[in-house]
């Protein structure tokens, strides 16, 4: 039960118990709970000062792997507002979008994002106070932007007596907009009692406590995030947020840091196992290895499980709008490779007060076993997509025979009798080829097992009206002999299944997320055939 | 292989695969390779490759700080040394 509790209380709690126990390592830069707490109310004093009336209650954060940029989503929590982060790696036109479409007034800019201000502010409309706690002198940008207000380092007061906004716990606790996809991002709003129901989840099951050390190697862009503050904050641990060059050699980081929880996408696991940072053994300090974001292969699991000898390695898996993570796997290293299904880590079970569904096309509950769309409900199901209610109708349904709102994953899935539930591919996955219905997913781990690389992509091409006319492969492995794949995956598919050719990729494009990007590799194909 | 060849195999290696598109002449052995985004997290591991083709010897990617990925001029102190 969320009992009253937001986001926040979890953070300010802790920094009453510890005010002395670091809360924040980036680069060489270390913040104790009363710094950073100390920051937060700063930041909250000197917006609340000046926001002036008819604000709404979210408040923009447009930052990066510095301190500001965690000490504005503090500060926004503290004023009892939600946060929308704005990635300054993102391109500035999409920024100015996400700004735009949920009408913060408020900003918060750290160093990482200050050159991008201009871009940001370009055509924008209506006035916003914009804050920059590390900038000397703003009256540049308040001659070039007469219409907006600019306040600097001097412009900062003390938030030491100042009182906590209201926060209300079915209140926005962050807005993100979802990333990767064409068209308009939708925006998912994610309550403060939806992450503290995950989070109470997590730390008790993790038994987090102030010893441990939290890798951050995710965006604040990406809801992963938020398990990495929110779950560390909550028992006084400490978040330790690499450098964008620290986060290239992971193996370093993990053992500089003496990182107890590591949590990251499968991606980052098989870049460790490629650069062979994964020796048996490597990494003591790691209790926890999960992993979440995408299909987890079993080959990097049992990599990165044999370099963490003293963790225990699960699989997490969730859409941003049933809040971070729903479902886990706890992985075992001599039952487990036999639940896998082509060489995927099954996602598990649902967390506590989760509930599972899987349906048909018509959202119908299909017999225990066979597969169907993932739906699911809880103290995790979010409020929707912001100002989108067609969308928020598409995917929030209550399906035939139901009583309560279930939130339909996009996600194909079996849930065995007398197992784990096992990820099959995104129902866009599941295509026509000729009239069959083909998991790619199916092809994908076939072109996998025969070319021994860690990802393989297969896309539904030529195109038809009613799916594809054909399959193209493509396999991370530059150097493989394409036409001997192709040989050897013929003999284990039937000819519909069959790719009609293999592209040999040195990398995969992968989305601001991290994933691998399939739009960008089915444009690749496009460029080719026009 | 002379230590100009290296520092000319890793700048046009660099070329190839920036995003950016630079010239080769924007690249020099002084430019910042990871902080102005020039190689990104897809690059690392392709360039760590490339690198061990270039010394005939492998990397250690467990010790490797990443300050030694600053510019031409710390990869060839930290990986060539012999040849410099």
């Amino acid at each position: 039960m969320s009992d009253g509790r937001t986001i926040r209380d979890g953070f300010f709690r802790s920094a009453e118990r510890h005010p002395e126990r670091p809360a924040l390592t980036i680069g060489e830069v270390e913040l104790t709970y009363a710094e950073l707490a100390g920051r937060a109310r700063d930041l909250a004093a000197t917006l609340d000062r000046h926001a002036g009336d008819g604000e709404g209650a979210l408040t923009a954060v447009f930052g990066h792997r510095h301190p500001t940029a965690f000490a504005g989503i503090l500060g926004a929590l503290h004023r009892g507002h939600g946060y929308v982060p704005l990635n300054p790696s993102f391109p500035t036109d999409r920024c100015r979008a996400m700004l735009e479409r949920s009408r913060c007034r408020c900003v918060v800019v750290d160093p990482t994002a200050t050159e991008q201000i201009d871009a940001l502010l370009d055509g924008l409309e209506g006035a916003r106070v914009v804050l920059l706690p590390d900038a000397d002198d703003v009256a540049e940008l308040a001659g070039r932007w007469p219409a907006h207000t600019f306040l600097g380092a001097a412009d900062v007061v003390s938030g030491a007596d100042h009182a906590m906004g209201e926060s209300d716990p079915n209140g926005i606790g962050y807005l993100l907009f979802t990333s990767g996809s064409t068209g308009r991002p939708k925006g998912v709003m994610v309550a403060h009692r939806n992450v503290v129901a995950f989070v109470d989840a997590m730390v008790e099951r993790y038994s987090v406590t102030e010893q441990d050390r939290f890798s951050n190697t995710f965006d604040l862009t990406f809801d992963l995030s938020a398990f990495d503050m929110f779950c560390a904050w909550e028992r006084g641990a400490c978040l330790c947020v690499p450098t964008a060059s620290q986060k290239l050699f992971p193996g370093k980081y993990v053992k500089k840091q003496e990182i107890t929880v590591w949590f990251s996408v499968p991606s980052t696991g098989v870049l460790m196992k490629r650069l062979r940072m994964l020796k048996p053994g490597a990494y003591p300090s790691i209790r926890w290895a999960l992993f979440c974001g995408e299909a987890l292969p079993v080959d990097v699991i049992e990599a990165f499980a044999a370099a963490a000898p003293n963790a225990i390695a699960e699989n997490l898996y969730g859409p941003t709008e049933l809040t971070i993570a729903c479902t886990l796997y706890r992985w075992d290293p001599e039952a487990s490779p036999a639940e896998a299904h082509l060489g995927v880590v099954p996602i598990g079970e649902p967390y506590p007060g989760m509930e599972i569904r899987v349906c048909d096309e018509a959202q119908n509950e299909v017999p225990r076993g066979e597969p169907g769309e993932l739906l699911m409900t809880g103290p995790q199901l979010t409020l929707g997509y912001w100002e989108d209610e067609e969308k928020t109708a598409q995917a929030f349904v209550v399906p035939p025979g139901e009583a309560r709102t279930f939130y339909r994953t996009g996600d194909r899935v079996r849930w065995p009798l007398d197992g784990p539930l096992v990820y099959l591919g995104r129902v866009d996955n599941q295509i026509k080829i000729q009239g069959y219905r083909v998991e790619l997913g199916e092809i994908e781990a076939v072109l996998r097992d025969v070319s021994g690389a860690d990802v393989a992509i297969a896309l539904g091409w030529p195109r038809t009206a009613s799916g594809a006319d054909g399959v193209v492969g493509f396999v991370g492995a530059p150097d493989a002999d394409a036409d001997a794949l192709l040989e050897a995956a013929r003999e284990r598919l039937p000819s519909y299944m069959q790719p009609s050719a293999v592209h040999l990729v040195e990398r995969f494009p992968l989305n601001a997320n991290g994933k691998v990007d399939r739009k960008a590799l089915a444009a690749t194909l496009e460029e080719e055939a026009s | 292989m002379t230590d100009p060849e290296i520092r000319d195999h890793l700048r046009e290696w660099i070329v190839s695969h920036a995003k950016s598109k630079p010239a080769a002449g924007d690249v020099t052995d002084q430019t910042h390779l990871l902080e102005t985004g020039l190689l990104s997290s897809l690059d690392i591991v392709e360039f760590v490759l490339f690198i061990e083709e270039l010394r005939g010897d492998e990397v250690d990617t467990d010790e490797i700080e990443p300050e030694v990925f600053t510019s031409i001029d710390t990869l060839m102190t930290a990986f060539f040394a012999e040849a410099a």
